[in-house]
């Protein structure tokens, strides 16, 4: 084996009189893939964040030895100052959301040049478009003169990866990189990290990914108790993360052309100087129905669900929920018959609020029962998404696996006829996932209601939905009983998502 | 263009509204411009009560006082909508020119000590919000509320009174570059506090983002982090509250005009108030009320320019 680029020993982490990392061993291999798998809170970020020489103020950073090998001889990096001719040049970091991790305020062209110039480059124009080119745009120019805020999540992903990998870093860190991805720019990124390594960098990719982990590790270790333990992708995973099929329910209503829960015909959005955003948009849900929408970011979900719900005042087209038009029922009584589990679960709660609280909301709301009715209701709610005992607890004292059970909790407070979920488990773990797609299809066959759910994750929509549609640039491509999907699929994008989506067992040792 | 129109529109009504209002409650609190030019002038002493009487009852004609309320108010709006502001009741003089030579010293005095409190606020709030918690963050904050808690009249007097002394600074005169200094360091003192607290908050926000730590893992320098990378998101927000400082400062500095005998308008708005100088108060509010539209609009210009993401936003609501 040859030398490793970065050797770290007995690195520690601690905060306050708690360590974090408890003396970690790690040697970087030029080449090589290092896949560090981990649980939430197992201080995975703060390994990160020590390989790069930025752990926040109150940690206390020590190491036996911590040594980067470069062209131009050996770096001691046991001492902050050490960090600042490295950081970029010699290690560079992909951040676990690239939307985010982009100044939103500058020019994407701006930040190249920047960059560039950090790490000792020429910062002309003619290097900015070399680097643009280098992450996968066909023309630079364009993109140089955007701001960041206005690229698509698929474009800040190409530039966050391009401008760490552009000054060809020794050390390569990648945070999470896919959990902001649809599965076509999962793959994407997972050819770009072994390009990298090929060329001759250590990546270090942190995940709990296991499908992307499989695919590209060359070793791989767990992080526990702030060790690192030798680990293996254990054997049999599955390749869909664990995520088993659930039965929802009794066979779903054959009865298409009875009482349609929803139904939506030729729905129509574009917003001011952007072009169609839903394109005659045609669905239908039967009562007791789930049936689930797939496509990449920016295909147009959440506009429909937001047009579904009366947040958005479509262009055009029909939108009957329970056979009734918002304009002869009014959104207000529609409302109580469709509730939303939001995408980010503590985003969409009040943190001054006490989870009882929040779920009696709606109640409030409809001014159902009394308040004494309304907190029992609240109580039994909580109690059935298990969380007896926790309705004193805030949003700040619950993980996120339980905020999004509080966010179940509330949608079915109203006793709604269908339940509108926008890619419920994306915000949670990989081992959380499971516990939250059982609830929803617990409460969906108990309550007997329909249920529309919107995911980028086709496995997800596979557990849950009796049927599929896949949704592409603001129109149904693909509508097909979820059990007939991978066979009978036949739009191009429908077989990219399967692509991405493989069943199958994975062997990594 | 439409959102000009609209500016305008607004600023009409509103003034449409506080006109009637201010109108009204000058009206009703007891004693008119003829009472206090009676009174001052000791007119009363000399001459009979029926002479008195029939002397006040021709000024009050003159002046048009002698009408009910709704139709002075008629009569006045007829005028400005003219471009007409009236003569002032006790100079005689054109109410645009008694307010013409105030109105630009006014402005000086408010642009200069909102570029003060701005130059301070930004400097407190980036060094605070390095390291918060720090010991330069507890000073600046110390600093901060001193600066907060001094009223304006005792630090106004105490910089006068230094000043001159040390620096030869001229108490008394026209208002000049050489005497716009202290009286706009003053005002920005006072003013800068509620800036730079809120600008440090932005900005200990922004450090936090996951934009910023990208930078940092770039290689970049914490100061070009701070003003390269966080210090445009982080003060986009503050601008209608900027806006608001320095409306509040150009049209209603009485105290600090009043300490340092600058010759601006709310220094004589407060006078004609007491001497029931109706024309000129009406005018002043005008003023008033053009100058906080004018500087709202503007920032909220400057915000789309400095934040495209609010036009964005605004587009997708």
């Amino acid at each position: 084996m040859s030398t490793p680029v970065l050797s770290v020993s007995g690195l520690t982490v601690t905060y306050g009189q708690l360590p974090v990392l408890d003396g970690i061993d790690l040697d970087l291999v030029a080449g090589r893939v290092h896949v560090i798998l981990g649980a939430s809170g197992s201080g995975k970020s703060t390994l990160l964040r020590a390989l790069i020489g930025m752990v926040p103020s109150p940690g206390q950073v020590s190491a036996r030895r911590f040594l980067l090998r470069t062209a131009g001889g050996e770096v001691d990096l046991s001492t902050p100052d050490a960090w600042r001719q490295v950081r970029g040049r010699h290690v560079g970091l992909i951040a676990q959301d690239p939307a985010q991790a982009l100044t939103p305020l500058r020019r994407a062209g701006s930040l190249v040049r920047e960059a560039d110039r950090l790490t000792g480059g020429t910062a002309d124009r003619g290097r900015v478009a070399e680097v643009l080119r280098a992450a996968g745009f066909t023309d630079p120019r364009a993109v140089a003169s955007r701001y960041c805020f206005e690229l698509s999540g698929g474009m800040a992903q190409r530039l966050g990866v391009g401008l760490a990998v552009a000054p060809r870093p020794a050390v390569l860190l990648a945070d999470e990189p896919s959990t902001a991805l649809d599965g076509l720019a999962r793959a994407r990124l997972a050819a770009t990290l072994r390009q990298v390594a090929n060329d001759g960098a250590a990546v270090v990719l942190v995940t709990h990914d296991v499908a992307l982990a499989a695919g590209l590790a060359d070793d791989v270790t767990t992080l526990d108790d702030g060790r690192l333990h030798d680990g293996r992708l254990a054997e049999g995973v599955p390749r869909h993360q664990g995520i088993r099929r659930i039965a929802v329910s009794v066979p779903p209503p054959a009865d298409r052309d009875g009482a349609a829960m929803l139904s939506v015909r030729g729905l129509r959005k574009r917003y001011r100087g952007t072009g169609p955003v839903l394109d005659g948009v045609d669905l239908d849900v039967a009562d007791g129905e789930v049936v689930g929408i797939a496509g990449r970011s920016g295909a147009g979900k959440t506009t429909l669900l937001r047009c579904l719900v009366g947040l958005e005042r479509p262009d055009g087209g029909e939108l009957r929920i329970a056979g009734r038009t918002p304009a002869e029922a009014g959104w207000r009584s529609l409302r109580r018959l469709v509730q939303v589990v939001p995408q980010d679960p503590r985003a969409s709660l009040n943190p001054w609020r006490t989870a009882g609280d929040l779920v009696a909301d709606p109640l409030d709301a409809h001014r159902i029962g009394t308040r004494a009715q309304r907190r029992a209701r609240a109580d039994e709610l909580l109690d059935r998404v298990g969380l007896a005992g926790l309705e004193h607890r805030r949003p700040g004292q619950l993980s996120t696996g339980q905020c999004q059970r509080v966010a179940i909790a509330r949608a079915l407070a109203v006793r709604p006829r269908l339940l509108v979920a926008d890619e419920p488990v994306t915000a949670l773990d990989a081992p959380l996932r499971q516990g939250v797609l059982d609830l929803l299809g617990d409460v969906v066959r108990e309550h007997g209601m329909a249920a529309l759910v919107i995911s980028h994750d086709l496995h997800v929509l596979e557990a849950l939905c009796h049927r599929i549609a896949v949704l592409d640039a603001g129109r149904i491509v693909e509508d097909l009983p979820a059990a007939a999907l991978r066979d009978d699929g036949t739009h191009p994008l429908t077989r990219a998502l399967i692509d991405c989506h493989p069943t199958g067992e994975t062997h990594v040792g | 263009m439409a959102v000009v129109a609209r500016g305008v529109a607004t600023a009409a009504g509103l003034l449409l509204v506080a006109s009637m209002l201010v109108f009204a409650l000058v009206r009703a609190a007891p004693g008119d411009a003829v009472d206090v030019e009676f009174g001052e002038s000791g007119a009363s002493a000399l001459l009979s009560p029926e002479e008195e009487a029939v002397a006040r009852a021709q000024r009050a004609r003159e002046l048009g006082l002698d009408r009910s309320v709704p139709e002075q108010y008629a009569r006045w709006l007829d005028r400005v909508v003219r471009l007409d502001l009236g003569t002032s009741f006790r100079t005689g003089r054109p109410v645009a020119d008694e307010l013409g030579d105030r109105v630009a010293a006014s402005a000086a005095l408010g642009g200069a000590g909102f570029l003060v409190a701005l130059t301070v606020a930004w400097l407190i709030a980036a060094l605070s919000a390095r390291r918060p918690g720090g010991l330069l963050d507890h000073a600046l904050r110390v600093l901060s509320l001193t600066a907060t808690a001094v009223p304006t009249f005792l630090l106004g007097s105490l910089g006068l009174r230094y000043a001159a002394e040390w620096f030869g600074y001229p108490v008394a005169g026209e208002a000049s570059w050489r005497r716009l200094w202290l009286p706009a360091v003053v005002l920005g003192v006072g003013a800068m506090p509620v800036v730079a607290r809120l600008l440090r908050a932005s900005l200990i926000t922004e450090y936090g983002r996951p934009y910023a730590l990208a930078a940092r893992a770039r290689g970049t320098s914490t100061a070009r982090l701070t003003f390269r990378h966080v210090m445009r998101p982080a003060f986009a927000p503050l601008l209608t509250l900027a806006g608001l400082t320095l409306s509040s400062l150009v049209a209603a500095s009485v105290i600090t005009e009043v300490i340092f005998s600058w010759p601006g308008v709310s220094e004589y708005a407060v006078s004609a108030i007491s001497a029931k100088d109706y024309p000129v108060v009406q005018a002043y509010l005008l003023l008033v009320v053009a100058v906080v539209v004018v500087v709202n609009r503007t920032m909220d210009v400057l915000q789309h320019l400095l934040d495209p993401r609010v036009a964005h936003a605004a587009q997708v609501a």
